[in-house]
Formats: C-alpha cells, structure tokens, sequence
C-alpha cells in the first residue's frame, strides 16, 4: 500500500476510494458529540480528539519517514506546559500554545541535531534517552512545578482555549479544528514532494540521496513538523484536564500510547492514526468497564502490535486493504 | 574539455587497496566502458564518484569543479547520476513514485514531476510497469527502475554499474537499447561484465585489474591487448579472437 | 576517602549485575539481529517469578534462581517463535514494533496479575549476612548479585567463544545464510539467543530481587539502562557490554554522590548521547 494513492481514472469507483476515507472521518468526527451527547461521552471524544492529533503529529516522522520515535512526549509537555505556565502567568493560552510550538520546533532542531546522526534501533533508543532526559530535568525543576506539575484555573471561553469548558462539545469542536488542521497539513504534505521523498527515506536512505535527496534535512523537517502537531495535542490536553504534570506529560508513557496509537492503526496510511485514536479509546474504555483499571488493557495493545508487527505491519488500515482486495479479487 | 576528471583516486579498506591511483577522463557525449574481474575494485570507484565513499586519496572534478567526497545529494545537483550494482529499488512506492523521487530533483510540484517521470518511463520502456510495486519487480524490472530514476534527476553524466548483469538474453538486448537511445542526451559511464555487450557500445574503454587501470582505448585496442586476454577475457575469449 | 572507595565498590557491585542483563540483551541483537525493547520487561518477570516461588512456595530468592532463568527463558523462546520470527521477515518498522509490544503485553500481563503495587521479598536469607572490611560495607544480597553475576557472564562468555555451539552461534550472528550452508539450523540458534539472553537476565533478576521490590515498570530502568550499556560498548559485542556496564555502575554511583542523585540517569543517557555522536558504533562495537 502506498500512501500517495494514485488518482484512480474517472471511474466512480476510483472517486469513492479517494473521497470516502474523508467522508468517513470527517462524518464520523463531526457527527460524533451529536451522536453521543452524555457530557462523559464529550470527555471520551476530547481524549479522542488529542490522540488522534498526537499520533498524526507522530506519524509524519515514524510512519512517512520510518523513523520510529519514542520521545514524543517530550514535546507533549512542551505544549501542556505551555498552557499551563500561561495560566500560571496569566498570559493568553492560545498564544502559549504558539509558543509552545515555536519552543517545540526549536527542540526538536536540538534533538535532531545528534539523534539523526543515528539508523534504526539506535534511533529508537536514542529518542527514548533524550525522552527521559526531558522527563528528569522537568520533574526536579522547581520553576516547572517538580513532581506535582501545575493545577490551571482557565476562564470559559474561545479565548481563553477554554471553550465550553471540559466535558462540553464546544470544547471537542475546538479539537475538531485542531485535528482538520493536522489532517489537511498532512495529506498536502503527502502529496507534496515531501511527502515522496519521507517515505524514500524510509525505504532506502542510499538510493533516496543518490537522487539527490538531502536526508537530514528533510528528517529534520519531519521531525519539526511532528514535534509541533504533538505540542499542540498537549496544550489541549492540558487545557482539557485543567492540569499538567510530568508523569502524565513527559513520561515514557506518553510516548509510548502515541506511538501505539499510530501503530494499531496504521502507520503507512494518513488515516491510521485517526482510526487507531478511536480503536485504542474505546479498546481502552471497554477494558477498563469490563475489567477495571489494571493494566489489562496493555495485555490487548501489547498483543494487537505484537500480531500486527508480524503479520500486518500496516496495521488496521492495511488489514482493511487486504480485505478490500480480497473483495476485488472475488468480484473479477 | 573534458567533463568528468578521475585523478589519483585511491581507496583503501585497511590493508587493502581497492583503488591505486587511477586517472581518467570522460568526454561530453560519450560513452565509457569500465571492465575488470570481480572484485578489481569498478564499484569502488564509482561509490567514491558519487560521494558514498571518501577516497583516501585523489580528486574528482566534474566540470571543472572539485565534487571529492561531496554529499551524494549534492554531487546528484551538480549533474551526476549513478545507479546500484545491488539494487536498490524503494519497495513500497511504485515505478512511477520510484521515477518521481528522482524527477523531483528538477521539479517541485508533484504534477510536473509525474509527468516526467511518466516520459522517463516511455523513454527506458517501462511504462506498461507504472503501477507496480518495487517489491513486486523482477530483477530485471529493478534495473531497469534503477536507470530510470537516475535519468529522471537529469544528469549531464550517468554511472551505471552493471545495469544488465543476471538478466536474460531478451532482456538484455532491450537495455541495450535503452542504453543506446539514452546516450544520445547523456554521457555515460558504464561498469559491465559481458564483453559481447560492453564492446559495440562504448567509444573508449577502461580496464581495472586489482584495484589499478591496467589499459585505456578503444574496443579494439583493448579486444587485441593480450595483457587484457590474459588478465582479464581469459583463454576462451582469447582463442575466439584470433 | 572511604566513601569514595564505598562508592567505587557500589559501582563495581552495580556494575557486574548490570553487565549480565545487559549480555543478555546483547546476545540477542548479537545473534538474531533484534533489538529486544522488552529487555527491562524481562528483568520484571525475572523479578516476578522470584516473588512468586519465594512468597507462595517458600523458595529463598537463591534457590528460586533456576525458576526464574527457567520462566524467562521460556518467554523469550516463546515470543522468538510465536512473534518475533514473522516479524523477522518485514521491514525495520516490524522489527521495532514487536518487541516494542512484547513490553507493552508483558507490562500489562504484570499489572494485571500482580496489581501496581511494590512487593517486597521478605526473610531472604542473604539480606542478614553482610561482609565489612574497615569502614567498606557489602551487603550479602548486592555482592551475592555481584558476585552471581559475574559467574553467570563468564558462563556465557565460556559457552559462546569455546564450545561447538557457542560457535555456532557466532557463525549464525555473522551470517545466517553461510550458517546454514555449513549445516547450521538458523532458527534454532535464533531460539538459542533468545533462550540464553532470557534465562540469564533471569538469573539477574532472581539476584536483583533479593534487594530491589518488584512492581509492573520495574522494568523501565533495568532495560532503559541495558540498552544505553550494549549501544555504548558497540550492539552485539559481549566484551563492550561487559566494559560499558562498568562505566555505568560507576557513572550511576559517583553521580549520586556527588550530585543529586535524582538526576544520574540524566548522566547515563548524556554519556550514551555523546558516545553515539563521537563513537557510534560504540566502545568495542566494529565500525
Ligand atoms: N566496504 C568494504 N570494506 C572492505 N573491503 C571492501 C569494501 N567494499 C569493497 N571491498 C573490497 O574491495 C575490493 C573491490 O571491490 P568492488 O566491489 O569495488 O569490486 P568490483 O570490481 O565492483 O567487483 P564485482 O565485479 O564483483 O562487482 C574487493 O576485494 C572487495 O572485497
Ligand atoms: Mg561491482
């Protein structure tokens, strides 16, 4: 399956693959608050909302250029801090959250800088290093709150990234945008030269710079614009819980549930991510009625990537392909 | 003057010398043959060439500018193409996404690029394959994506590195063709073991024996050389030619 | 001055117990090409185990040892043939992900059984003993560790580089398919990396648990702190781990005492960052 689907002719088979993932999504997401319109169901759909937008963040560096990164959560922090030292100062959250952006793109320039020097697992690892390194500076930095983090106290309001307040649909529209933007960025990028050249890289370093790709600027490229995708996931996240603190922002295990996320869905695919935010929701929100809080959701996330890494590595999306085909198969 | 300026390179892999001192000069518009046995050190020189290998010493100029250990994307810009002894095909775009990634090179919007990655295409004969995936190619569907990508970065000079080894004789004849049409835009340099297909297309020849240019010429001076019968076409080829 | 020489014991005590988890992390990549993400995972079902036969069964932690090689043995052969062997065969991204869900699975499989909570082995003979030399203290359980640990590595390091199998081994983790030209089954020394790199980072873990209480994430440290090891003393490269585990036992204990010890890992991770930027193919690791 390649990312870039080719435009299929002008068969209207060919419009309905191209236009009806969007059709789905988009539906799905929109109709989603009025659908299920319990104020606990909006907390399920905002949680939904910053999942699906950190794993499309994630996804243009692990999934386009296959480079596989567990220290995202570095810069979800970066944007729930943002927010939450804004309200701390009293500055306006959304232009934190600019902020936070511009902060996490400078980050990830520095990180880049050594851990691009690195292939495969040792970038892997890599990321994770400087992901803990991020986590321990925070947690013992009186200025950023230590171990307990910040309590907010937003204003409602548009203005105040506060819209609504949690539990209500205005504030999971304010997430709709957020994602439409991360969506929109992403399939323009797909399509984009650097859309083809990410995925080169991932194929085949050698070749893509013997055509004259240069690597470690593009990586880079990748790595700013996902860094700032999955910052922005933070700021919402932290304005939704009214808290940021390291352990729920920069720990290993943020990083670990955004990467899951992109991976149960579908890393080759632009709509991976978003279909693998609402599986791992309602997965995890099933587990936890049916089996309480205690960890069995991760036996089910551990086995489904284990399976999907061995036998469909593009996830759900690339299950779904093959049966597609199946489908097509049969029909000719 | 010439276009592309070999001098002294030299390459060492700890003790041994893949490389000793070899000068050579390729013309605009004309097509060099490189030939050696196995392991005389051809793919060597051009990964040096192309920036994959830094020279321990020597130059190489290309147009008159100094390219020696430049970044390979770089030297791609400066107008040099090479293509893969073991191929190196991106499994998981298509041949026509494959020919994109060079053609990008010239082109920045994704329209213009496909277009002439389609064009690339017909020109290597290779058009009816545009939808497959890499993965999906036979070895010669690879080599032949291998040429195409490198003629879609529009280079002024092209390296191939035995762009025609392990295919049949049919399949082989039509690179040979495509070599030929490609020629006539494109200076070429070409590394190839079949003497058969190597001699009727080059204008000059280059011949390495351990790491070192044993003999440059022409096909008939290099077909009639005996130290070449002996070092390198062996007694059958020899016998055949007298 | 003797807490300095306290100080560079605990690093050497630290040191060798680190050097035996992370030989076994790099037998595995060493042989079967893998980096195992689940590593640190293993220490936590080592430790688990432990807990397991000397609370429910009565075992002390050092008989319950060979149980503990036994479980986590069987884990890695297991998840080698069940998952990670398919996965061999895809690209670098499903190489990553399936150990990258085996910590996931084997997490949750903790915290499921067991409950988040820290569990403590209680009456293990050795946390009485403890050996004093002037003002120098070692406590039975860190220097049986040790002293365990460093048996174990050189076990191992016997094992690969003198016996028929052992060279085997190695034949394989240069080149499988040569391997299997010389008659050598692939999958099966593949099996063999994961049983030996399983059971011995059991054997460290039924040591550690002496000491250190077991929860779900126990694990996070022991495999974050392996891999930094194996990536500094070159992956796949027994001699460099061994070296590597050293500087960081070392690394780990002078950073505490001299700074804040919240922040050693901070210097673990710095020092694995600048050796990669200057050294990437680490301390003893071919370039
Ligand atoms: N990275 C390397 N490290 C060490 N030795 C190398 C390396 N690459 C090539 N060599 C050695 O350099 C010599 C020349 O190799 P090279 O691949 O250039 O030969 P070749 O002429 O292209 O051979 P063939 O016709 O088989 O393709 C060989 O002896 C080879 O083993
Ligand atoms: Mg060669």
């Amino acid at each position: 399956m390649n990312v870039n689907g080719l435009p299929q002719g002008s068969s209207v088979w060919g419009m309905v693959r191209q236009y009806l993932p969007w059709v789905l999504f988009l539906g799905f997401f929109a109709l989603y608050p009025i659908v299920f319109d319990s104020p606990s169901d909006h907390t399920l759909g905002i949680k939904m909302m910053w999942f699906a937008i950190a794993a499309t963040g994630w996804n243009m560096l692990g999934g386009f250029a296959g480079q596989i990164s567990l220290g995202h959560a570095t810069f979800f922090g970066v944007g729930a801090y943002a927010v939450a030292l804004a309200d701390e100062y009293e500055w306006n959250p959304w232009l934190a959250m600019i902020l936070g952006m511009g902060v996490a793109a400078i980050i990830a320039v520095i990180i880049g800088w050594p851990v691009f020097r690195l292939k495969g697992h040792y970038f892997t690892i890599a990321t994770i290093g400087t992901g803990e390194i991020a986590f321990l500076l925070v947690r013992n930095s009186e200025f950023l709150g230590g171990t307990e983090g910040f309590l907010m106290r937003s204003d409602e309001g548009f203005l105040n990234f506060y819209w609504g307040g949690r539990q209500k649909w205005e504030f999971y529209y304010l997430g709709f945008v957020l994602l439409l933007l991360a969506v929109v960025s992403t399939v323009m990028i797909s399509k984009s030269r650097m859309g083809y050249y990410l995925q080169a890289i991932r194929n085949n370093q050698e070749a893509a710079s013997s055509l004259g790709v240069p690597i470690a600027k593009y990586k880079q490229l990748a790595f700013i614009y996902s860094a700032v995708f999955v910052s922005i996931a933070g700021s919402y996240f932290a304005q939704q819980l009214q808290f940021a603190g390291p352990d729920e922002a920069f720990s290993l295990d943020t990083s670990i549930r955004i990467t899951i996320i992109a991976v149960i869905g579908g890393v080759l695919s632009k709509w991976g991510p978003m279909i693998g935010a609402i599986v791992f929701l309602f997965l995890s929100e099933w587990t936890n009625i049916r089996f309480g809080g205690n960890g069995f959701d991760l036996v089910i996330f551990g086995f489904i990537v284990m399976v999907m890494a061995a036998f469909e590595p593009n996830g759900l999306i690339g299950l779904g392909n093959r049966f597609a085909h199946l489908l097509e198969k049969a029909k000719s | 003057m010439n276009l592309l300026r070999v001098e002294g390179i030299t390459k060492y892999f700890g003790g041994l010398a893949a490389n000793k001192d070899i000068t050579f000069e390729v013309e605009e518009g004309e097509l060099l043959g490189v030939i050696g046995p196995n392991g005389a050190g051809k793919t060597t020189l051009f990964e040096q060439i192309s920036g994959f290998k830094k020279p321990s010493e020597g130059r190489v100029i290309l147009d008159g500018k100094d390219i020696t250990a430049q970044r390979p994307d770089k030297i791609c810009s400066a107008g040099l193409a090479r293509t893969f002894q073991i191929v190196k095909t991106f499994p998981e775009l298509t041949v026509l996404e494959n020919v994109m990634i060079g053609s990008f090179h010239r082109e920045s919007s994704s329209r213009a690029a496909r277009k002439y990655a389609g064009e690339v295409l017909e020109r290597v004969r290779f058009s009816h394959k545009a939808d497959a995936l890499g993965k999906e190619l036979t070895l010669a569907g690879r080599k032949r994506v291998e040429v195409a990508r490198a003629v879609a970065t529009r280079p002024r000079i092209l390296l191939l590195d035995e762009a025609m080894a392990g295919l049949n004789k049919q399949e082989s004849a039509e690179a040979v063709e495509v070599v030929r049409d490609l020629r006539k835009e494109v200076t070429v340099v070409m590394i190839e073991h079949v003497m058969e297909i190597l001699m009727p297309l080059s204008d000059r020849i280059v011949v390495l024996v351990e790491g070192q240019k044993l003999l440059e010429g022409t096909p008939e001076e290099i077909a009639s050389n005996p130290q070449v019968l002996a070092a390198y076409l062996g007694e059958r080829f020899a016998a055949r030619n007298k | 001055m003797s807490d300095l020489i306290q100080t560079f014991v605990n690093g050497l005590m630290l040191g060798s117990v680190l050097a035996l988890v992370a030989v076994g992390l790099t037998v595995i990549y060493g042989v079967v090409d893998i980096v195992n993400f689940a590593h640190g995972e293993f220490v936590m079902a080592g430790m688990y185990a432990t807990f397991v036969a000397s609370s429910q069964f009565g075992f002390d932690p050092l008989l319950a040892m060979p149980v503990s090689a036994a479980v986590v043995g069987l884990i890695g052969v297991l998840s080698f043939f069940t998952f990670v062997r398919p996965a061999m065969r895809g690209t670098l991204l499903s190489q990553i992900f399936v150990t990258f869900g085996l910590m996931i699975f084997m997490r949750g499989v903790a915290q499921t059984l067991f409950g988040s909570n820290f569990e403590t082995i209680q009456g293990a003979w050795l946390s009485s003993q403890r050996i004093t030399i002037g003002d120098i203290v070692m406590p039975g359980p860190q220097l049986a560790a040790a002293v365990g640990s460093l048996v174990c590595t050189g076990a191992i390091g016997w094992f690969i580089y003198r016996t028929t199998t052992g060279k085997a081994l190695q034949a394989t983790s240069q080149d499988p398919d040569a391997a299997l030209m010389m008659g050598i089954n692939p999958n099966k020394m593949f099996g063999l990396a994961w049983l030996i790199g399983g059971a011995s980072t059991g054997v460290a873990a039924a040591l550690v648990a002496n000491y250190q209480p077991v929860h779900p994430n126990v694990g996070l440290a022991f495999g974050l702190t392996a891999f930094v090891i194996v990536a500094l003393g070159g992956f796949g490269s027994i001699g460099g781990a061994f070296l590597a585990a050293f500087a960081v036992g070392m690394l780990e204990n002078f950073s505490a005492f001299y700074g804040d010890s919240a922040y050693k890992q901070v210097w673990i991770f710095g020092l694995f960052i600048l050796v990669m930027l200057f050294r990437p193919q680490g301390l003893l690791g071919r370039a």
